[in-house]
């Protein structure tokens, strides 16, 4: 297992649970679509996997350790929004990445950029926000992470940039690694999961599974099942 | 990683740092050359003002405002590093949160330090433009030095000026990292408490806990009294007992601010590792 949460629960206001008791595990070497409606607590799962949100109560393991330095080094997230000082420059942020994570591969991330004709001695200020993006995708699949943290990274972008990052994260992770995607854009991204998790509100787990396996069963894509699942639970 | 923290905070501040630096000593130096010109070729009433106001306008630039520029940058630092967006990589780094917070202290007391050096400066080229011949001059220096060591010898002696000067230099370095810790730990506050003008929440912060902090000490006679209770106990008592005196509450005073010091890092650490929680 590459994630453990036990007894998980985040309260922004008194009471107000937007994850309320989550009990999850990931497996290693998967891609895993965390699939809900916006607002549902992805994004907080996530953040608080990555360490910038505290739980209210509950623990998180990621490869056995508990959320701190030690599970940072092994994770590599990626944010819906950008975090990048925009004053620096992309060569910059590669030599920042390089000098603290270990797992950076220069190499790989300079065949990214090359490929997206993205200038290294840019400015990040003078990038499009569809080019940070891009950037910042490459960075982050440009580590040998354990465990990916991907919040809604095709949310912001054109259908043809969405193919591409589609392509950059399955082509730039390796077999022994989780990718943990965050999405309402469910149609888009379920060509390339392994495992799904449909995601209520309240971080309740409504079912999860093998992607293939389901869409067989089931004779529906994952959209449509997410549709359908989601209605009969708010039918209760 | 303590060292890679510290250089990109480094380079971060001094990337605006050393603009502001140059100007103050750039102002500076007009400030004077309008002052000089002032002294002795103006023939004007209205010449006369406008140089004034201009030398005036460039001192206050160069002498006053470089420091507060100089706050304003480490804090706007510690601000954007933590608490905007760029807290994503920020808290996402492999780092402790004790390095995080080290790093951030140990850049506002470089840029402290290296703000009174380029201060010094700044009044030592005003001297050398304004008084050229005094300020040049061996024998002022040589004069200045021997009223300096009539005054030490006169009154407490070299061993005793020693020990104040060592327990001054050991008072500034923790009251220093004091003032920065207690002015992030505002700043970390206001992020958590405030949804709104987080900046100005930090400054209304500030002057709360600091009037606090004042009513505290002035109650308990932190602020000197006890010195004078206990000169006055001691009644006509040699001077080497109120020198003793004296440096005794010095240590006092070293050993409270290093304890208060302690207590802010515990506290800002423990809100920043275990209570914060990123837009």
């Amino acid at each position: 297992m590459i994630l453990q949460c036990n007894n998980l629960f985040k309260a922004y206001k008194k009471n107000v649970f937007v994850i309320n008791n989550l009990n999850l595990t990931l497996p290693k070497g998967r891609i895993i679509g965390l699939l809900g409606p916006n607002g549902c607590g992805k994004s907080t799962l996530i953040k608080m996997i990555a360490g910038v949100l505290q739980p209210t109560k509950g623990s998180i393991l990621v490869d056995g350790k508990e959320v701190g330095h030690q599970s940072k080094a092994v994770v590599s997230y990626l944010p819906e929004r950008p975090y990048f000082d925009p004053a620096m420059k992309v060569s910059e942020l590669l030599r920042y990445f390089e000098e603290f994570y270990e797992d950076f591969d220069r190499e790989r991330a300079n065949r990214l950029l090359r490929d997206l004709s993205i200038d290294p001695e840019a400015k990040l200020k003078i990038l499009s926000k569809g080019t940070k993006e891009k950037v910042q995708l490459i960075l982050v699949m440009s580590r040998k992470a354990k465990l990916y943290l991907l919040d809604e990274p095709i949310a912001g972008v054109d259908p043809a940039a969405r193919e591409y990052i589609l392509s950059t994260i399955v082509s730039n992770y390796d077999s022994e690694a989780t990718i943990l995607i965050t999405t309402h854009l469910i149609t888009d991204v379920e060509q390339v999961l392994d495992e799904f998790i449909f995601f209520s509100w309240g971080g309740r787990v409504l079912k999860s599974g093998n992607a293939d396996e389901e869409r067989t069963r089931s004779g529906m894509s994952l959209d449509e099942l997410f549709k359908e699942v989601y209605r009969c639970s708010q039918s209760f | 990683m303590f060292a890679k923290l510290l250089k990109y905070d480094l380079k971060s501040v001094l990337r605006y740092w050393w603009v502001a630096a140059v100007s103050s000593v750039g102002l500076t130096v007009l400030a004077c050359l309008c002052g000089k010109i002032l002294a002795v070729e103006y023939t004007a009433m209205e010449l006369f003002q406008t140089l004034a106001a201009i030398a005036m306008v460039f001192f206050i630039l160069g002498i006053f405002l470089f420091p507060v520029l100089n706050t304003v940058l480490v804090y706007m630092r510690f601000y954007k590093n933590f608490f905007t967006d760029e807290g994503y990589l920020t808290f996402t780094l492999p780092v402790t949160t004790a390095q995080l917070l080290s790093s951030k202290l140990l850049c506002s007391f470089i840029f402290g330090a290296a703000t009174v050096f380029v201060l010094i400066f700044d009044c030592s080229l005003a001297m050398a433009i304004i008084i050229p011949e005094e300020f040049f001059s061996l024998d002022n220096w040589k004069m200045l030095f021997e009223s300096f060591h009539m005054l030490i010898t006169e009154t407490f002696g070299y061993g005793w000026f020693t020990v104040f000067s060592l327990e001054s230099l050991l008072i500034l370095i923790p009251s220093t990292l004091y003032a920065s810790l207690f002015f992030m730990l505002c700043l970390t506050l206001a992020f958590m408490r405030a949804k709104k003008h987080r900046v100005l929440a930090a400054v209304a912060i500030y002057y709360v806990i600091n009037m606090a902090l004042s009513f505290v000490s002035s109650f308990l006679m932190l602020d000197g009294t006890w010195l004078e209770v206990l000169n006055r106990f001691c009644g006509d008592v040699p001077d080497s007992v109120s020198y003793l005196n004296l440096s005794m509450f010095l240590l006092i005073a070293i050993a409270l601010t290093v304890l208060a010091t302690a207590v802010l890092y515990t506290i800002l650490h423990r809100m920043l590792e275990k209570k914060l929680n990123l837009d």
